[in-house]
């Protein structure tokens, strides 16, 4: 009888971790929330360092890394409006050799207005890579791009994970203190 | 010998009784001592049951003093001291019994709150761990891609003209839809000029799928393309 109190709790905590590990399994996926942003991705991306203009993030597929996705701030050269900016640098990229614009849309996520552009360029090294960019204003009043490369032919391979992370991006307030971390890297489990 | 009354084993109470009445009309007339008479009576009595009365006769006949009524405060006392130490027995035990399942309550609950906070320690240091180790990986990766084209990006690029005229002939004689940019390679794929096109294509249809919703326009994006590269 009193083997069976201690056994049963025991047991039960026992099914709780190891549940929460198959969910884990399940679920494969990971959060992103440092300088002031937070969106998710798949599992089989990860983390990487960025050294594009206004960079506040990156993400690379792991399996390659010429497979990216970088948020980025529009800076404020660029122009006051999110229009304005995208038409500036809309010309900038035309004087660059390889470009090639493939569409340009308007559209809604999550309520908030987002222009994509999708274009081709080839990069100093004569790669050609094709990008998708989703121009939006956030609620800071901020503008910020989120820009998926990818090369031409792997182009279609991994973007599912972009429209993850463009439907998941938001701001938020916390700057990664080691708590947000905590709990950041917990709920990745969950 | 008793003055002629006989008291048979197997008389009845009534009988007794008379022979009570007639032991004290014997005594009454004389016909009998005192000595006799109590002699009779504690036997009568006693047939009849009378404890008391018999223990009374026998005092007065100057006999100890009967043991009944001791025995009977004795047996009461013991009962009592009987009854007090298991009523104080039974207190122990259900005080024990009180504390050793308050103890081990505690205990449970102790050891449980002991578990709980091993398992969520040890969930913590394995997510601070995996954390850490996730951080450390993406140090290693750095990405160049820019959405943004500045005017040192401007003319960085124009510098290499040169290489983007060759990426140009590449593409054009290249069939494969990665557009390497080789010089052994375009030299060497001249012959496939024709099949450029239908390449292309094919990359570019590649995009029509795309979930922004760019079917529409995939086609025209491959044109574009293969007019730029011309």
């Amino acid at each position: 009888m009193k083997l069976k109190n201690i056994l049963i709790p025991i047991i039960m905590i026992v099914i709780v971790v190891a549940l929460s590990g198959c969910i884990t399994d399940s679920i494969d996926g990971s959060a992103y929330q440092k300088n002031g942003m937070a969106f998710d991705y798949p599992g089989n991306w990860e983390e990487a360092n960025s050294v594009a203009n206004n960079s506040m993030g990156a993400i690379v597929y792991s399996n390659d890394s010429q497979i990216s996705i970088v948020i980025q701030q529009v800076p404020a050269e660029f122009g006051s409006t999110l229009q304005q900016a995208y038409d500036n640098n809309n010309k900038n990229l035309q004087s660059i050799n390889g470009y090639t614009s493939i569409q340009e849309n308007n559209t809604t996520v999550n309520g908030r207005n987002v222009t994509i552009h999708r274009y081709i360029d080839v990069n100093q090294l004569g790669q050609q890579k094709e990008h998708i960019a989703s121009w939006m204003t956030m609620d800071d009043g901020k503008n910020y791009v989120i820009l998926y490369s990818a090369p031409v032919e792997k182009y279609e391979s991994q973007k599912e994970a972009y429209d993850h992370v463009v439907s998941s991006f938001k701001l938020s307030e916390s700057k990664g203190s080691s708590f947000d971390n905590f709990i950041n890297g917990f709920k990745g489990l969950i | 010998m008793l003055g002629g009354i006989k008291i048979a084993p197997g008389s009845s109470r009534r009988e007794i009784e008379k022979k009570l009445e007639d032991l004290e009309k014997q005594k009454d007339n004389g016909l009998l001592t005192l000595e006799e008479y109590d002699t009779l009576r504690i036997r009568f009595e006693r047939k009849l049951g009378n404890r008391e009365a018999v223990s009374k006769l026998q005092e007065k006949k100057g006999f100890k003093p009967s043991a009944i009524a001791d025995r009977k405060a004795k047996r009461e006392e013991l009962y009592d001291d009987f009854v007090d130490r298991y009523a104080k027995r039974d207190n122990q035990i259900a005080q024990e019994n009180a504390s050793n399942s308050l103890g081990k309550g505690t205990k449970r609950l102790m050891i449980l709150i002991l578990l709980l906070a091993v398992f969520v320690v040890g969930i913590g240091a394995g997510v601070m761990a995996l954390h850490t180790q996730t951080i450390q990986t993406q140090e290693t990766v750095t990405v160049a891609d820019s959405a943004f084209v500045d005017n040192m990006t401007i003319a960085a690029n124009n510098t290499n003209t040169t290489n983007n005229t060759n990426i140009t002939t590449t593409k054009k004689s290249t069939s494969n839809k990665t557009y390497s940019r080789s010089s052994s390679k375009s030299s060497s794929s001249s012959s496939s000029k024709s099949s450029s096109s239908s390449s292309k294509s094919s990359s570019s249809s590649s995009g029509s799928s795309s979930s922004s919703g760019s079917s529409g326009s995939s086609s025209g994006s491959s044109s574009s393309r293969t007019s730029s590269s011309n």
